[in-house]
């Protein structure tokens, strides 16, 4: 078997020497010819800008960073998966050649494996050859961080991660297809495929669910996308705000919250390779010319590709005329244009398949199925959302509930980052009594109700006159399940349970997380700048701080009205940067408060420490 | 040896081998021959390890064929269209081959491609149809596998390089025991090289035969009878022997008849007729001949 690989991969070297070259010729092109480029340019650059040799060392280490450790470089592994591995089998299309490698004393097993570990050889000696050479290059400009050259480690893991996983999609398309032009088209298909899937369900949300919040996004699709984990795993170590590069604590960080996905990702990489291998196991080597190779594939892919392209139509036509048509002729155009694109698509299929435009309406029964689906789930979609958008769980199955104005969840800079409304929700569960989660339900059943009955499919009401909020509720169930919702709530109803929950210590701190603050290495700064440029700033230590937050707190508790957008400044004079955070991150956090001429509690504790306000 | 036990292989819908059972000894030049469809390149194909048969076994000295590397070190396939990496010279070719079967003669190989008049060094791109089928067959011999699969791969070469072709056939088979299966269409260009063949019509066997049996057991004819024992003699060849074929010619008949030389030329010395010849059959006669005896009108199925 040592032999036969060597023998293998002797082959591919002689023989396939354009795409070898195509893939190398990329790496140099990048590393050595585009890096020490832009390095240059910008060094020339800031010595002509008569700039601080701080100032330039920085932009280097910018550069670098962001050709060796983020995902400018994405491009290559992707090219190369899809030059190398399309090449190296496309044997498997020609009867020729099939007749040539198919009769020799080497082993298919020998031969799949062969060409896949001398591909990866390639894009390997590629990548780290020429990287090690570009870290020479940035260390020349003395462009070089213990950050940099941690964060390019990771940038080659997350690089082979992507290689695999789309060189996966390439060899499952060539083991499904007989033909280097349904392969390409396969290939394509089978990348964008969970992307589409995810646009359907989010539009199906979209469109036919009022009160569903993320609901369905929080399915793990995205994470059988390569791209979207490879995206997902970049430490961003650029920090263009900053003055000075990162410490190397922000790459530890990063790799802590995501080397699970890096896991999944070759995972997955590992999973098309299996599946690929066994379809290879099972084509026969007479299917070389044909479309696609397994009949049951054939109609799988004709009721898939079917389903979205009619899906897709369905939802431009009702996001163009909804506003326009009746429900009824909505439907019908629907309805009718569906069934154009979903025939026309099967068709098209039929005849790409059977290489035979004569084939239009051949397996009649299999076209009608593939135009009938989308237009049953759209149906069934339609029809079940009236029960899903007006359901709120039973009382005695919550164990908490998070619970926040939609426009107004707080995306701070807290010690972990960023985090997006859905996670900073997930972490907020904060109404946990009996009585609130009563006062909550019950304010949910009426609002989702109204929400129903009075709103678009936005949410937003269609008397603007009256003001109105929405809000988000999470419901952790004790079953360990998670039910999302939204509703608009207009002014009308603002009922007893709104200020019961509105006004509680919970609701506030969901839209002040000070918890999330600490001084960091410094001290809080709490600033202050009016119209008149009257700028005022005290710092406060931690005893400070916490008398601070309970004064802010409690005043917000007392006078907090949702309907006049709480959160939402409402005059520079009312507004206030609290500064916090750790330096070395390059850059404090900020976040803008209002404090209003009402919080007397607040104003008092600014003016005792020396803060003069208007 | 190679034995195929109740193949079949179908192509989507098609039946294109249906439940063919063959013997090939070794040491003797097989032919496969068959009109255009009858199977014959699958069969080929089957037996190279190239394709899996749906159903049967075919095994090459007792192993199973396909994705079998220890089988196929014994054979080498040279299809009806070879492939060639096109950038590649003769000699470089040889050098890929030499890496993939162990007894690939290098030196012998070199010595052959002068010998038929073909540029080492010469891009193969740049060789005509002819010369890439002198160069498969050259690379096949080259091997010294135990079993060399040709599918149709003499057309193509001129008359001279047909005989070359076939001397280096033969001298192997003697030196070494190569054991070459041929197939074609052609039954005119297997006659003089074949020892065995077997004649596939729509997937099936009509005839698997040693061709000296053939041959010695049907035997042509052509006679003048005595004036006036026209009729008489003829009914009394056709008591003797059976005949396969009957045709006159004014007053010469020519008679197929099934049976030994010897016997009918002695029995037609009895009949003392004014002139009698017996007739050389070619391949095709014979095939006819057979064929239409077991029902078939072969003079449809047969390319000339």
């Amino acid at each position: 078997m040592k032999n036969n690989i060597r023998h293998i991969f002797r082959e591919q070297f002689k023989n396939h020497k354009c795409p070898t070259a195509l893939v190398l010729l990329a790496f140099i092109m990048y590393h050595l010819v585009l890096l020490p480029f832009l390095l240059n340019a910008a060094n020339n650059a800031g010595q002509y800008d008569n700039e601080s040799a701080q100032r330039i060392l920085l932009n280097l280490q910018r550069i670098t960073a962001g050709f060796l450790c983020s995902s400018f470089r994405a491009w290559i592994p992707v090219f190369a998966a899809t030059i190398l591995t399309l090449d190296a089998y496309s044997y498997l299309f020609k009867k020729q050649q099939i007749d040539f490698y198919e009769s020799q004393p080497v082993s298919r097993n020998v031969r799949f494996h062969g060409l896949f570990l001398y591909n990866l050889l390639v894009f390997s000696g590629g990548l780290v050859s020429t990287w090690i050479l570009a870290l020479a290059i940035a260390g020349g400009f003395g462009a070089l961080t213990p950050l940099t050259v941690a964060g390019s480690v990771l940038g080659l893991v997350r690089d082979f991660m992507l290689y695999l996983a789309v060189s996966g999609f390439a060899l499952l398309a060539v083991m499904l297809t007989g033909n280097m032009v349904v392969c390409a088209l396969a290939f394509f298909c089978l990348q964008v495929l969970q992307p589409m899937f995810s646009l359907i369900i989010s539009q199906l949300q979209v469109t036919f669910l009022k009160t569903a919040y993320d609901q369905f996004s929080a399915l793990p699709g995205k994470f059988l996308s390569p791209y979207y984990l490879h995206v997902k795993t970049d430490p961003d170590l650029l920090n263009l705000k900053g003055e000075k590069m990162y410490q190397m604590s922000v790459l530890w960080t990063s790799l802590r919250d995501k080397w699970m996905l890096l896991v999944f990702g070759f995972v997955i990489a590992a999973l098309l390779y299996g599946v690929s291998y066994l379809f290879y196991q099972k084509r026969k080597n007479e299917s070389a010319g044909s479309s696609v190779v397994f009949a049951w594939v054939r109609s799988v892919v004709r009721v898939i590709l079917t389903f979205i392209i009619s899906s897709e139509v369905g939802f431009v036509i009702y996001y163009i005329f909804n506003q326009e048509l009746s429900t009824a002729s909505l439907i019908f155009s629907m309805g009718l244009f569906m069934v154009l694109s979903g025939a026309f698509t099967a068709i098209l299929l039929q005849i790409i398949y059977e290489q035979d435009f004569r084939a239009l309406f051949h397996r009649f029964p299999e076209l009608l199925i593939c135009v009938a689906i989308p237009m049953i789930v759209m149906a069934d979609s339609a029809c079940l959302s009236g029960f899903y958008d007006r359901r709120v769980p039973d009382e005695a199955t919550i164990q908490a509930i998070a619970f926040c104005d939609q426009d107004n969840i707080p995306n701070w800079m807290g010690e972990n980052g960023y985090v997006d409304d859905r996670e900073y929700l997930e972490q907020n569960y904060k109404f946990t009594s009996e009585a609130q989660i009563r006062d909550i339900v019950k304010l949910a059943k009426d609002g989702q109700n109204y929400t129903v009955d009075h709103a678009d499919r936005f949410g937003y009401l269609q008397n603007e006159d009256e003001n109105s909020v929405r809000f988000v509720v999470f419901y952790k169930l004790k079953n360990g399940k998670t039910v999302r919702r939204r509703f608009t709530l207009p002014e009308h109803m603002d009922e007893t349970e709104t200020m019961n929950i509105v006004r509680s210590r919970e609701y506030v701190t969901t839209l002040y997380p000070f918890e999330r603050i600490s001084a960091g290495d410094g001290k809080l700064q709490l600033r202050y700048e009016n119209d008149k440029n009257e700028k005022e700033m005290i710092e406060l230590s931690g005893a400070d701080f916490k008398d601070f937050k309970n004064a802010f707190i409690q005043d917000v508790m007392d006078h907090i009205d949702v309907f006049q957008g709480e959160g939402v400044n409402t005059t520079n004079d009312d507004q206030f940067a609290l500064e916090y955070g750790k330096h070395d991150k390059g850059v404090r956090n900020e976040v803008y408060i209002a404090i209003r001429p009402g919080y007397l509690r607040t104003r008092k504790f600014l003016a005792d420490h020396g803060m003069k306000i208007r | 040896m190679i034995e195929i036990n109740n193949v079949s292989k179908s192509f989507d819908d098609i039946k294109a081998i249906h439940e063919i059972s063959l013997t090939i000894k070794e040491g003797q030049v097989f032919g496969l021959v068959g009109t255009n469809g009858a199977g014959k390149s699958t069969l080929l194909r089957m037996m190279a390890g190239v394709l899996k048969q749906d159903a049967g076994s075919i095994s090459i000295d007792g192993e199973a064929v396909f994705d079998n590397p220890k089988a196929k070190q014994n054979l080498v396939f040279i299809a009806d269209d070879q492939f060639f990496f096109l950038n590649d010279s003769a000699r470089m070719m040889a050098d890929y081959y030499r890496n993939v079967y162990e007894h690939f003669d290098q030196d012998r190989f070199l010595k052959l491609l002068g010998e038929f008049g073909l540029d080492e060094k010469r891009k193969i791109r740049n060789y005509s149809k002819g010369m890439k089928r002198q160069l498969a067959l050259l690379l096949g011999i080259c091997a010294n596998t135990k079993y060399l699969f040709c599918d149709e791969s003499f057309d193509g070469l001129d008359p001279v390089m047909r005989q070359s072709v076939k001397s280096l056939f033969a001298s192997d088979m003697v030196e070494r025991g190569l054991t070459p299966v041929i197939a074609s269409h052609n039954l005119r260009e297997l006659e003089d090289i074949c020892d065995h063949v077997g004649l596939l019509h729509k997937g099936g066997v009509l005839l698997s035969e040693d061709l000296e049996n053939l041959k010695l057991g049907i035997q042509r004819i052509q006679v003048v009878f005595r004036d006036g024992k026209e009729k008489e003699d003829a009914e009394r060849i056709a008591q003797k022997f059976k005949v396969l074929d009957h045709s006159a010619t004014g007053k010469v008949e020519s008679f197929t008849l099934r049976g030994e030389e010897q016997n009918i030329n002695a029995f037609m010395r009895e009949l003392e007729p004014k002139y009698y010849e017996p007739l050389p059959l070619t391949l095709e006669e014979i095939f006819i001949a057979e064929t239409e005896s077991a029902g078939y009108d072969i003079r449809k199925l047969i390319l000339g």
